[in-house]
């Protein structure tokens, strides 16, 4: 039977070794045949096209406040395929959607939301043009990046935040406005050293009328059972404001819960997961995307912040922190892994202490890789330039996303210009 | 003898009831999903067969058509790959006898079904990430990228696989001996015996095409890898098979776990097509096979 | 058919048994397929088995903070959940089978059962949305009240919505019932009248025959519930929905939340890459999944070969 099988075999192997070398003497990749696209150009957004005859490109002109870029976009069919932050996706598709006819159709973004961890590493293997995380690259990525001799940059792309929710049926919103909360006290709950919700040191921030609705009744603490950036934000303001929790959780995409040993916490999937466990149990307490929280209008705890002011999570809130934290964006080829921590519990009368951004990562030697990349730098650049000036007006953000202050985006774009060049 | 007239009709009964209990679910489920996507599909009909999906949070109602397009794209595909290699492995794990390979194929396809589906996306995107370093050190390109309809269905062909392949391996055995005698006293030769078997079982085969499609219609892990998804439609042309391509699931399962209404509401529309799509299939398949059980 | 007559006459006059040894390369692909995913867990996965050892499968932990990971919670869940579902799913998937074939007539037949064989198309996230938001709330109401609420102390109690490793059980249950039912259906159905006309002339009743009829087609049924049983630890995002993901190093309190291996990689699969070991313990534990199907698997094989 061997004998019969052999020859057949290897005929069967020329065959097929055949079709693959013809196959690849053939490369499909990249894009497709270029087709003339209809014109589709937004007149609502204010950029204004000319075309430059020696490149063969059309310049645009974008603005944000008082800032204003060129940026020149190929007249040939580009894809640029992206992934990463489940957080971003919502905002990222509105993005790619205006950004084509912004681009006259030229331009298409494929973004997909496989996961921050999942982002950075298939961009580290090259399998995306960008990556998108709700951190900066890990000090592993970092690493190898040095030591491959990578050239790239990590630049921010819109901000958000962790709001806290809650389920106490005794509670009344009307009266007693949104619960408040202290972060050492969050920690203490999640860490199962704060039982019940009459504890003295939640009761004492209360209002004075409102302390005794406090019911005897012991907290459910529920959280992200899934990987997140979600939970990385959270874990890193517990770290930030109580040393008990830096030294036995820490910060990280997954940690394990104390309160979950205790028989007192549990985990759900997604943001949905998370406010639909907090909707069904009486006596819980959760943590959503603020963006989540506010497209689904559910009501969010007033956080005290490093003064002492209790905020409720809102855009200018938010935006109060991104002022103050990220004055001094590191080199953006530099190790940026202290740059969320900046954002986190920052001074002022209005500011919220959950903040964070989220950066995306790009390689900025794309064009020596492989031939026709010229065109996909310079739609790269052209998508994030845009990302950063129109992108971050209100008509282009959707609800629950904090633009960028325009210092901060007038950064990201000279980061952008110096070192993405084709 | 009455108290076992009774206890027959007693037998009878909790069969019928255990029956009753596990259909249940399947008629709420369905009932769920065609009155939440029916009204959604018709608020843009039939623009939602077609356009893009909407831009979250405004009150647009948008489509789900490159989802469509790539679930036909990359279940067909899938289809293509799959069909030949399950039947062809069960023919000959059937009829050779004694052979160590049909017994491996045979065993190792049951525990493929234990795989989680996405251990087999991680895998295929693994596989196609050494192979792209081994043809880059002889100075070739893989012919197939990792993001890309053509990976995708390569993952969902390997899903596929077990499900079809046991289905029919289980019919070929399940062909009474006397026939198996009578066709081989014919003196015909084991590839003409298979097909006249596999002609007896042909219910059996549609059902397991039908099972092994409706599964890969119904994945959503293995496709994060490869075929990646894609929201837009892109550029179509004869390089579309070697890009990201979207589906129905990747599509449903992003818009369902965002918070924002008109893009849950239209997941529900594309919850429904997906399942009609399928009901059709089972249909086809049910008047193919001519079989009235 | 008249094609396909045409085909075999001019393809296999001769040689007709290399074609049929050709067909052997299809058996080729599917093993290199299966060794080729194992290749893959392997490689990544020995990192994981080097720096754990042993206790890897015997201490419950997963931290990517502190880069330690046990999956004893999450392999115990898997085996308590699947071993559930299958007990489940056999009662329901004959009596399913048996009601389609004997009881309901000809013409609701070919209805029940492409409504059996259809739920096997539903999406897995569509079952999780509906365990989680029907289902699970309903076991969770029935194991927090007496007389099930008494075992609280022994088997636990339920995490919000009610959901638990029972549910997570019940819930795999329903959803492959139509795979068990399909093959054991098939089953009945191909067993010869005569068979049925034999039984019945000897004077049993209906419920007798039935009986002795499931007693013929038992390899088929164990089959069947095999097959169920990959897709029971296999199913991922339904599961995850409904199973309450908590650490729960004592997987046989099965009122309370736990994990099962695939429901643990759904959760962490999207950020397994920024630690160091996640990945190789994601692919460490999707192969001890894969060898224990083995094992099962080949154990079946020897004794449906034998029967």
């Amino acid at each position: 039977m061997l004998k019969k099988i052999i020859p057949i075999g290897i005929l069967i192997a020329i065959i097929i070794i055949g079709a693959v070398a013809l196959f690849m003497y053939k490369p499909w990749g990249g894009v497709g045949v270029p087709t003339q696209p209809t014109d589709t150009r937004n007149t609502a957004v204010t950029a204004t096209a000319t075309t430059t005859t020696s490149s063969g490109m059309i310049v645009l002109t974008f603005t944000y406040e008082d800032l204003s870029v060129k940026a020149e976009i190929p007249r040939k069919e580009v894809l640029i395929t992206g992934g990463g932050s489940t957080f971003v996706n919502p905002q990222m598709q509105a993005w790619a959607q205006k950004f084509r006819s912004v681009s006259g159709g030229y331009v298409t973004v494929n973004y997909q939301s496989i996961g921050s961890g999942a982002g950075e590493a298939k961009w580290f293997d090259k399998a995306l043009d960008f990556g998108a995380s709700d951190v900066p690259i890990s000090k592993t990525t970092y690493d190898r990046l040095i030591s491959r001799k990578a050239s790239f940059i990590q630049i921010p792309l819109i901000a958000g935040a962790v709001g806290i929710i809650y389920n106490i049926p005794e509670w009344d919103e009307s009266k007693c406005g949104p619960l408040r909360l202290s972060g050492d006290v969050i920690a203490d709950i999640y860490l199962g050293k704060i039982l019940y919700w009459d504890d003295d040191r939640i009761k004492m921030q209360q209002v004075e009328e409102c302390r005794s609705l406090l019911p005897h009744e012991i907290i459910r603490g529920i959280h992200r059972s899934d990987g997140s950036g979600t939970t990385a934000l959270f874990t890193l303001y517990l770290s930030t404001v109580s040393s008990e929790w830096k030294t036995r959780v820490g910060t990280g995409y997954t940690v394990e819960w104390p309160r979950d040993a205790m028989g007192y916490g549990e985990g759900a999937r997604g943001n949905e997961g998370v406010s639909a466990k907090v909707k069904g149990t009486k006596y819980s307490i959760g943590y959503v995307e603020y963006s989540y929280a506010v497209a689904n209008k559910i009501p969010m705890a007033a956080l005290k912040n490093k003064d002492g002011f209790y905020i409720v999570p809102s855009a200018e809130a938010v935006m109060e922190a991104l002022k103050r934290g990220a004055k001094d964006l590191p080199p953006p080829s530099s190790f940026w892994g202290d740059v969320p921590a900046t954002l986190i519990n920052r001074e002022g009368e209005k500011t919220y202490p959950i903040v964070g951004m989220v950066y995306a990562f790009i390689y900025t030697d794309i064009v020596s890789d492989i031939v026709s990349n010229k065109d996909l730098a310079a739609a790269l650049s052209a998508f994030f330039k845009w990302v950063l000036t129109e992108g971050q007006k209100p008509e282009n953000i959707v609800t629950g996303y904090v633009p960028l202050p325009k210092e901060l985006a007038a950064k990201a774009i000279k980061y952008i210009e110096d070192y993405l060049k084709y | 003898m009455d108290t076992r007239r009774l206890r027959s009709s007693l037998g009878m009964l909790v069969f019928a009831l255990l029956f009753v209990i596990s259909i249940f679910p399947v008629f709420h489920l369905i009932a769920v999903v065609f009155i939440n996507g029916s009204s959604v599909i018709a608020s843009n009909f039939p623009g939602f067969f077609y356009e893009e999906r909407p831009l979250p949070g405004t009150e647009e109602v948008g489509g789900v058509g490159p989802y469509i397009l790539g679930t036909l794209i990359l279940v067909s595909l899938a289809t293509v790959i799959a069909t030949p290699i399950a039947i062809f492995a069960a023919i000959y794990a059937t009829q050779s006898l004694r052979s160590r390979l049909g017994f491996a194929t045979s065993t190792l396809t049951r525990a493929m079904i234990e795989f989680p589906t996405i251990i087999v996306g991680l895998s295929v995107y693994g596989f196609l990430r050494i192979l792209d370093e081994v043809l880059g050190m002889i100075g070739l390109q893989n012919p197939i990228p990792r993001f890309s309809a053509l990976s995708g269905a390569i993952a969902l062909a390997i899903v596929m696989i077990p499900f079809i392949y046991t289905q029919i391996e289980d019919g070929l055995r399940s062909v009474p001996n006397d026939l198996r005698e009578a066709i081989y006293s014919l003196g015909s030769s084991r590839i003409k015996a298979s097909i006249i078997m596999m002609r007896y079982i042909k219910a059996t085969v549609i059902t397991a095409l039908a099972i092994g499609i409706g599964k890969a219609l119904g994945e959503t892990a293995p496709l994060f890898f490869t075929a990646f998804g894609s929201d837009l439609y892109p550029p179509i042309d004869a390089g579309m098979l070697f890009r990201p391509i979207g589906s129905l699931t990747l599509g449903i399962y992003n818009m369902a776990l965002s918070g924002y209404d008109n893009w849950i509401r239209a997941s529900w529309g594309a919850a429904l097509i997906l399942l009609s799509i399928s009901i059709t299939l089972f249909i086809v398949s049910r008047i193919l096979s001519h079989r009235r059980w | 058919m008249g094609a396909l007559r045409l085909f075999e006459r001019s393809l296999f006059k001769k040689n007709r048994e290399y074609f049929f040894l050709l067909l052997a390369l299809a058996n080729i692909a599917i093993v290199f397929i299966v060794i080729t995913i194992n290749l893959v867990l392997a490689g990544q996965g020995v990192r994981i088995f080097i720096k754990e050892g042993l206790s890897f499968i015997t201490t419950s932990a997963w931290s990517g903070v502190k880069e330690s990971y046990g999956i004893l919670f999450a392999l115990g869940g898997t085996l308590v959940t699947g071993g559930i579902a299958i007990a489940i799913a056999a009662l329901l998937a004959i009596g399913s089978a048996v009601t389609i074939i004997e009881i309901l007539p000809s013409w609701a037949r070919a209805f029940a059962s492409t409504l059996t064989d259809l739920s096997a198309a539903i999406p897995t996230v569509i079952y999780g949305l509906w365990g989680l938001f029907v289902l699970s709330p309903v076991i969770g109401g029935l194991i927090s009240t007496p007389p099930l609420s008494l075992l609280t102390p022994y088997l636990g109690s339920p995490g919000s919505l009610g959901t638990s490793l029972l549910s997570a059980s019940i819930l795999l249950s329903i959803m492959i019932v139509p795979f068990s039912t399909a093959i054991i259906r098939e089953s009945l159905a191909r067993i010869p009248k005569y068979i049925d006309e034999a039984l019945y002339s000897l004077g049993l009743t209906k419920f007798e025959v039935v009986m002795i009829k499931l007693r013929y087609i038992r390899t088929s049924i164990l089959t069947a519930l095999m097959i169920s049983y990959g897709r029971a630890v296999g199913e991922t995002v339904a599961v995850a929905m409904v199973i309450g993901n908590v650490l729960n190093p004592d997987f046989w309190r099965i009122f309370s939340p736990g994990y099962t291996i695939a429901s643990l990689i759904a959760d962490q699969y999207q950020n397994a890459e920024a630690y160091t070991y996640m990945v190789p313990a994601i692919f460490g534990m999707a192969l001890i999944l894969f060898l224990i199907g083995l094992g099962i698997n080949i154990y079946v094989s020897i004794i449906s070969r034998r029967g």
